[in-house]
């Protein structure tokens, strides 16, 4: 009896360790897709891959159409140009190896170049800023620029969420097609994160479904600087984001950050505009409903939205 | 003979002395009672080579453009400093939310800033750290203010802080829906109008569309303010004679929204009006929207300028019967000394100061809040420069005119006069919100605040 209770203590001590485990490893489940050998198929292979490697061979003259993520004939006689032009082997196969000497290519043209390895962690309060206009991460310490890294950024159909963040999981196992290392944000809707990347080419433009993508050197770097609650803020262009209904205490959602973002532009302050409903955002609209006289609730209402112009 | 004169020079040295007697007690306690109160020396002179260290307290007064405003502040401490380099101001820029419970708190330690910009106009905070500022007023200086604005900083025959400026308690109208329903605005204007006449109106405007209505918000009680202001009732407590607030005032303020329920004039459910306070009044469904302070009509002369989709007139509350006056909010600076008192000149320093942010500043404030100056030489400056709609200038500046504002006679009835408007803040709620009736509101109010009343004259 004694034992079976033991098993069964022990079984619930593991299943708890585990589950956190896996909820701090949850990393691969970003909207990110594992690299796959790309070649011309029937039917054409067609995906975001496929968009991004156009892309690249376009910025390298070797593809004249617009991307279309389609893996088709004009694709294929691209890659096979650009793996005669810099002397390898032409397969008109994207492999691994491919991606890899795709991102030298373009990497060693517009200059971009992973950090040095000697420079030293900073020792205050790190944060990062995320600049997707300028696709580079500027890492602060107290509040000082520290370093910079280039960045690859989300595409214009999937941007990366403006706003402000904190890493809620780190991963070091992280790795395998997407590339190395991973800490995601606490974004409300989807799930994103900065990680490293196998197509180095893609630093430096905006070509990922919205996470933010380092060199795998550069991540792991990084990786050792920030902790879980590091603060990460986003800025860039942004769909437009319509409020819809009310918004309550304790309400998600990109309308909430909206709301968040009016409230500071009037004065206000409802703590970081983190798409998150709280209690600083809460004491933001107390204030506001005091200052105009309408003293009611605390919810972001049509009252509230007329004042903020939203 | 003899006799009689002894008697006689008997009375008299008996008279001399009562009198003597009546004299010198009368003296002494005319001394002691003047020991009690701290007196400052208006007439000291500041000395240029001693630096005097002044704080002021103000609030973000531009709402969403607090650098906006710190910039000016600090101009105008630099202006000032031109004038005055050996007097420094150090600001501080209060939350809305809790500026005042932090000048509360500092005044009880005995340490509150030397100057607080009083918004909110609350103006009495503390009899005996507040600085009466007419101590300092030169021959004529009083009559250059808004005499409505100096009374509502009147308390014990002082003034107990610089009037900035007065706004008028207006509610605001939709002027097509107003005239639609046969309302003469240019005379309700002029001269005022009676609840029968607004309770008319409320009605015509309810049948012009399904939607119409009158919305109040039940959660603000300043509107039961306005209604008691109306019926001349400023002042709900008097040192000498008491309560003054009486049941049947507030029965007919309440009766008078009750009709208006009754009419069905307001949204379906009262209780949730106010969320639709500024959503029907934009999408032209509301005749009439009240209370309004401040800011609130700022944001509508902004949003007017914006959409010109509904045109917005201020209309005066109406009175238990037709009168032109009406309810004005005066807004100022109190000034302050502290329990360690820095001396004579470091006050004269903290009027100074108050005196140019007052005088030669708060043009710029008054235009860009919209409000009329306090101080009357600004007044034709701010009718020239300030941003508003002739016809809304010209109501504002009449309705300025003719306000007059709460009162108090002494700072002794100042507790049991905010415990009074505590409770008519929570009688006005419960009358929207709750099934309570008038009369048990009514009852509860006037029992409550003669227990206030009575537990004061005990404690005297």
């Amino acid at each position: 009896m004694i034992k079976k209770r033991i098993v069964v203590f022990d079984l619930l001590i593991a299943l708890l360790i585990f589950s956190n485990g896996l909820a701090v490893a949850a990393g691969p489940s970003c909207s990110c897709e594992e690299s796959r050998d790309l070649s011309l198929q029937s039917p054409h292979l067609e995906g975001h891959d496929v968009w991004e490697l156009q892309q690249n061979l376009k910025e390298l003259g070797l593809y004249e159409e617009e991307p279309n993520s389609v893996y088709d004939w004009q694709t294929h006689l691209a890659v096979k140009e650009f793996q005669k032009n810099y002397q390898l082997e032409v397969t008109g196969v994207v492999d691994q190896e491919t991606w890899l000497d795709l991102g030298k290519v373009l990497n060693k043209r517009d200059n971009i170049i992973p950090v040095s390895q000697d420079i030293e962690a900073p020792t205050g309060e790190v944060s990062l800023l995320i600049d997707a206009y300028q696709k580079k991460m500027t890492v602060y310490e107290d509040g000082e620029p520290y370093h910079e890294f280039p960045v690859a950024v989300g595409k214009p159909s999937t941007k990366s969420p403006v706003g402000e963040w904190a890493i809620i999981a780190k991963d070091a196992h992280w790795g395998g097609g997407f590339g190395v290392r991973w800490m995601r944000i606490n974004v409300p809707w989807g799930i994103f994160g900065i990680h490293g990347t196998n197509k180095p080419g893609s630093i430096g433009t905006a070509a990922s479904h919205g996470c933010i993508r380092m060199f795998n050197r550069d991540v792991k770097k990084l990786y050792s600087w920030v902790e879980v609650g590091t603060r990460v803020k986003i800025i860039g262009e942004r769909d437009p984001i319509e409020v819809t209904h009310d918004l309550e205490p304790g309400h998600t959602g990109k309308d909430v950050l909206l709301f968040q973002e009016s409230l500071r532009e009037h004065g206000l302050e409802p703590g970081y505009t983190d798409a998150r409903f709280g209690s600083d955002t809460e004491e933001a609209v107390r204030e506001l409903k005091y200052i105009y006289g309408l003293q009611d609730d605390l919810e972001g209402d049509q009252n509230t939205f007329y004042i903020l112009n939203l | 003979m003899l006799a009689n004169l002894d008697l006689k020079s008997n009375w008299l040295i008996l008279i001399a002395m009562v009198v003597l007697i009546i004299v010198v007690t009368g003296a002494l306690t005319f001394y002691f009672m003047q020991e009690d109160v701290f007196r400052i020396d208006p007439e000291v002179q500041l000395q240029p080579e001693r630096e005097y260290q002044l704080t002021y307290w103000d609030y973000p007064l531009f709402i969403g453009q607090e650098e906006e405003y710190t910039e000016f502040l600090e101009e105008a401490i630099a202006d000032f400093n031109d004038m005055y380099p050996n007097i420094k101001v150090d600001y501080e820029i209060l939350s809305f939310l809790e500026g005042e419970s932090r000048l509360q708190e500092r005044l009880k330690e005995g340490n509150p800033p030397d100057i607080y910009n009083d918004i909110f106009g609350s103006k009495f905070f503390s009899e005996e750290l507040q600085i009466p500022v007419n101590i300092y007023f030169a021959e004529g200086d009083l009559g250059d203010y808004n005499q409505a604005a100096i009374k509502s900083f009147y308390a014990d025959q002082r003034v107990w802080g610089l009037p900035n400026w007065v706004l008028p308690q207006v509610w605001v109208g939709n002027k097509s829906l107003l005239t639609e329903a046969d309302l003469d605005l240019n005379e309700i204007q002029t001269v005022g109008w009676d609840w029968q006449q607004f309770s008319e109106v409320a009605q015509q405007i309810n049948d012009l569309g399904r939607d119409n209505s009158i919305i109040f918000n039940p959660h603000n009680s300043q509107l039961l303010f306005h209604l008691l202001s109306q019926q001349g009732r400023e002042q709900f407590l008097c040192q000498e004679e008491g309560l003054l607030l009486e049941a049947e005032e507030l029965k007919l303020a309440f009766q008078f929204l009750r009709e208006l329920q009754e009419k069905q004039v307001f949204p379906e459910s009262t209780q949730e009006m106010n969320k639709q306070l500024l959503p029907d009044f934009w999408q032209g469904q509301a005749g009439v929207i009240a209370p309004i302070n401040m800011w609130l009509l700022n944001n509508f002369y902004q949003r007017e300028a914006e959409q010109q989709r509904v045109d917005l007139t201020l209309i005066p509350p109406p009175g238990i019967e037709q009168q032109e006056q009406l309810p004005l909010e005066v807004g100022g600076l109190v000034l302050f000394r502290q329990q360690e008192y820095q001396g004579h000149e470091h006050s004269k320093a903290t009027y100074k100061f108050a005196e140019f942010i007052n005088r030669q500043k708060n043009l710029f404030l008054a235009e860009k809040l919209k409000v009329v100056p306090a101080y009357l030489p600004l007044q034709s400056l701010w009718a020239q420069e300030v941003d508003l709609r002739s016809e809304i200038k010209e109501d504002i500046l009449s309705y300025a005119q003719r306000g007059t504002p709460k009162q108090l006679d002494s700072f002794a009835s100042l507790a049991v006069q905010r415990q009074i408007e505590e409770l008519l803040a929570q009688a006005y709620q419960d009358f929207w919100l709750t099934e309570k009736s008038i009369a048990e509101i009514v009852n509860e109010v006037m029992t409550e605040s003669q227990q206030l009343v009575a537990a004061q004259r005990e404690e005297e």
